[in-house]
């Protein structure tokens, strides 16, 4: 066998030989979060003979108290508050007008309805409202509808 | 006309006495589409681990515990691609297996692949007949894929998420390999 066939025949197996070898890395994503509660602490209260509630808290539950609603998620995180500027009773009969809510680690947040969570993930808000004659409505309680979501 | 071939032999067995590595990388490629993929997206944490499991489609299933997708939607599942360059010259990657070999990493993340699996392959065909039977790791061999041939096949996947995980965005790898086998 001339060395010309070795080579011709040797090139083809050599290259089978090599444990020719690619490798690629890759990767996958997940972002995970704590979920977000809001339980009511009290109620708000207001009365026809004192129409402002203050957004300043005690330990009775004053005529004129504010309500009062805990918030918990991720620590630090900024959150966005969606309430609606009027409480209407069953009837569509406007209760409550002028909204105002007060974070305890933000402050008064009224205009800007976004506030943040402390270390441990927690903020008290504090929601008040100027209350309107009932006229047409058959009961002066309202719901109020308050949802909360990270910013 | 001996002696050019002698030296033609001995510039041949040089060429292949370099560093495997490098020769290795020029053989056979593979590739993924996307960069990243799948993208689970936002999860609410749970208090007990979960798992989500991710076909080869794209659909996530949560198969146990109690952690919220906040999205139904589906993900894209990455497309791993493979060939050997023009004609598939390279090695003679044209006419020999391919053997597979995908890896979860272990990392230290509250993410991590639990189960693997492959499906949609195009291009070529497997050469146990069909895919895999899904596995925390997979390793298959590929018909030679011809000439003109890329294989192309999707990868699904089983993730589980450690109960009371910290916020933040967390990312799980996984390894690729292919190798040219006779």
């Amino acid at each position: 066998m001339t060395p010309l066939r070795v080579l011709i025949i040797s090139v083809p197996l050599l290259v089978l030989a090599l444990p020719a070898l690619a490798q690629e890395p890759a990767r996958a994503t997940i972002s995970i979060e704590r979920s977000l509660s809001i339980v009511s602490v009290r109620p708000i209260q207001l009365s026809p003979e004192q129409r402002v509630a203050t957004l300043s808290l005690s330990a009775d539950i004053q005529p004129n108290a504010p309500a009062v609603i805990r918030v918990t998620g991720d620590p630090g995180r900024v959150y966005r508050i969606r309430v609606p500027r009027t409480l209407t009773s069953s009837e569509g009969v406007a209760l409550v007008e002028d909204l105002q809510i007060w974070s305890e680690n933000t402050g008064d947040v009224s205009v800007t309805r976004t506030s943040h969570m402390d270390l441990d993930g927690r903020d008290m808000l504090r929601v008040s409202g100027r209350l309107r004659p009932a006229n047409g409505a058959s009961e002066s309680v309202a719901a109020l509808p308050l949802s909360i979501d990270y910013e | 006309m001996n002696r050019i071939a002698i030296v033609l032999l001995i510039a041949m067995s040089l060429l292949f006495a370099a560093p495997r590595q490098a020769l290795a990388q020029s053989d056979a490629s593979v590739t993924r589409s996307p960069a990243t993929a799948p993208t689970l997206g936002t999860t609410i944490r749970g208090t007990s681990a979960t798992t989500f499991s991710i076909s080869t489609a794209g659909a996530v299933t949560r198969t146990s515990g109690d952690a919220i997708r906040l999205t139904s939607g589906s993900v894209t599942t990455p497309t791993l691609s493979i060939n050997c360059g023009l004609l598939n010259l390279s090695g003679l990657c044209a006419l020999r297996y391919i053997r597979v070999t995908i890896t979860p990493v272990t990392g230290s993340g509250p993410a991590t692949i639990s189960r693997l699996r492959v499906g949609g392959l195009s291009g070529a065909t497997y050469r146990a007949g069909s895919a895999p039977t899904e596995a925390a790791s997979l390793t298959f061999d590929l018909n030679p894929i011809g000439l003109l041939s890329t294989a192309t096949l999707k990868l699904g996947m089983d993730v589980v998420l450690s109960a009371n995980a910290a916020s933040g965005v967390y990312s799980f790898d996984y390894i690729v390999t292919v190798q040219l086998v006779s």
